[in-house]
């Protein structure tokens, strides 16, 4: 029998009313017409059922969906909450110890006195919480030390002049007051040590107290742990008139100031100053501006530039071979070059 | 009051619309906003959570499935047309329950006189459709399920015009029937 369209017509609601009374009344005498239609009644049913069960699922998952969504948000509020109430904690302890919120960048200066090389390392691993009894060895010490790590931007020092002196009044209290930009170290003549500098603000007339420290009861020991936390820390021979530890990784001990004596040859150190500025500027190539003692990094994106002073002269690392040569002389360089003398990369990054 | 029926209405009217559109996402906004007052219906009706999401999603798709038809009117909140059609599906379920229960005691084996198509009959056809193209299977579904017209169908699926909706529409009702035909004996289905 062909197929009789009044069934889809049907189905489809598109049979007048008396075309719809005859097709019915058709169907009660016509087996075949009865067999086709049966066949297109279950198939219609099973679209229906097909649809029915698709929606159906459809909703359960988007459900699903959105209650796992609304789990994993209140995981991320909760998370979220502990973070600023720890945030919090900090802000206040930080204002509470020294009552300025501003602190919050910590930078260590490591020179090895044989290349004279001067390692900026941006202190990641060593908590601000920690560092002043580290540097400055216990709190009441770094009373002073403390304001000086006051601003989130670079600063970094470097100590071109070296001046010996035979005998020095040490006292640290002296040091600082009069001469902020001043250092001076103590230890064993021509045992090595380690030398950490420390930032400060930047703002004008405030002062910078780099701090000389060193691991000393286990210099060896030390010396292999601070080279393996990838800190390019090398050996210099100075003297400090005070000694406190540099709690690295894996560095176990903890050096108080060793106190207030002066060995005889006592190297007076003068720091020049920069603070390293990073800026990113709108329609602007990438520059490299000095003004005094202050460089800006114009569009020059590195997350933490290294500055090294080799020789005299001083470069900014910004990552793998790419090194600037920093001219203190020229007000505005740009599109600076990385350099490509190799014995200059191979001194700031060796293989 | 008068600004509450004018509340319910913009709603209903905003729901319908969306219906209409067969924007799928009101469904779940309606799921959500009702879940907590159906599973509270059945669990004081001797059912389960599951039970209630189950229903629950039974009464959308009845809601969506009657949304497209011409005489649909949502005349009173959307809450109380859920929650007559899920005490009307739960009343049934709980009728069919009992009588599975009975006909298992006493006459097991009765079969009823009305053709009516059976769950194994019916996944057959949905295998079946599952096995045609994705166009047919959309138009289809479009047509018979979701009751879209045949201009919609024409635009969701780029066809040229209703026309041409209808005549693929035909197309794939009929090869779907002789699949569905040739899983049968000679005797169950003859003549197409």
């Amino acid at each position: 029998m062909e197929f009789d369209p009044r069934i889809e017509r049907y189905f489809d609601f598109e049979l007048s009313e008396n075309e719809r009374e005859d097709f019915l009344r058709e169907l009660e005498l016509n087996s075949e017409l009865k067999t086709q239609f049966d066949l297109y009644s279950l198939v219609i049913e099973g679209i229906r059922s097909e649809g029915r069960e698709e929606l159906k699922e459809y909703i359960k998952s988007r459900v699903d969906e959105q209650s796992t969504t609304t789990q994993t948000n209140l995981w991320f509020y909760a998370a979220a909450s502990v973070t600023v109430l720890l945030l919090g904690y900090f802000a206040i302890y930080k204002y509470v110890e020294t009552g300025s919120f501003k602190e919050s960048a910590d930078y260590i200066t490591l020179k090895d006195e044989k290349s004279d090389r001067v390692k900026f390392w941006k202190n990641k691993k060593l908590g601000k919480s920690i560092l002043p009894d580290i540097l400055f060895g216990n709190k009441s010490d770094s009373t002073n030390a403390e304001n000086h790590w006051t601003d989130s931007l670079l600063a970094v020092y470097s100590e071109p002049n070296v001046e010996t002196q035979a005998e020095v009044d040490a006292d640290e209290t002296n040091i600082e007051t009069t001469n902020p930009d001043y250092e001076v170290a103590s230890d064993d003549q021509d045992k090595g040590t380690y030398q950490m500098n420390s930032r400060m603000s930047v703002s004008e007339g405030e002062s910078a107290a780099p701090v000389m420290a060193r691991p000393s009861a286990s210099r060896e020991k030390s010396k292999k742990s601070l080279a393996s936390d990838t800190v390019e820390l090398t050996r210099r021979t100075i003297s400090t008139s005070r000694v406190v530890a540099i709690h690295l990784p894996g560095l176990s001990e903890n050096v108080a100031p060793l106190g207030k004596s002066m060995p005889s040859n006592t190297q007076k150190v003068n720091p020049a100053r920069f603070t390293i500025i990073q800026q990113e500027a709108r329609n602007e190539k990438p520059a490299i501006e000095c003004q005094g003692n202050n460089i800006f990094l114009i569009n020059m994106g590195s997350e933490s530039p290294l500055m090294y002073e080799i020789d005299g002269n001083f470069y900014l690392e910004l990552g793998p071979k790419n090194i600037i040569s920093i001219k203190l002389n020229v007000a505005r360089v740009e599109k600076p070059k990385p350099i490509t003398d190799k014995k200059i990369i191979e001194k700031i990054q060796p293989k | 009051m008068v600004r509450e029926m004018q509340l319910n209405n913009t709603l209903n009217d905003e729901i319908i619309d969306r219906l209409h559109k067969g924007d799928r996402e009101v469904l779940i906004d309606l799921y959500k906003e009702h879940e907590d007052m159906i599973k509270k219906f059945v669990r004081e009706n001797n059912g389960k959570d599951e039970d209630a999401e189950d229903l629950l999603q039974d009464a959308l798709v009845v809601l969506w499935q009657n949304s497209r038809k011409p005489d649909f009117k949502l005349e009173s909140k959307p809450s109380t047309y859920i929650y007559a059609v899920v005490k009307n599906l739960w009343l049934k379920q709980l009728d069919k329950r009992k009588r599975v229960v009975s006909e298992e005691y006493i006459k097991p084996h009765q079969h009823s006189e009305t053709p009516i198509n059976n769950d194994m009959d019916l996944a057959l056809v949905r295998n079946m459709l599952g096995e045609m193209g994705e166009v047919c299977q959309q138009i289809l579904l479009m047509f018979y399920f979701d009751g879209f017209d045949m201009k919609t169908i024409a635009k969701a699926n780029n066809l040229a015009n209703s026309d041409v909706a209808k005549s693929k529409k035909h197309q794939c009702l009929k090869e779907l029937a002789s699949k569905v035909k040739s899983k049968f004996t000679s005797t169950d289905f003859y003549g197409v």
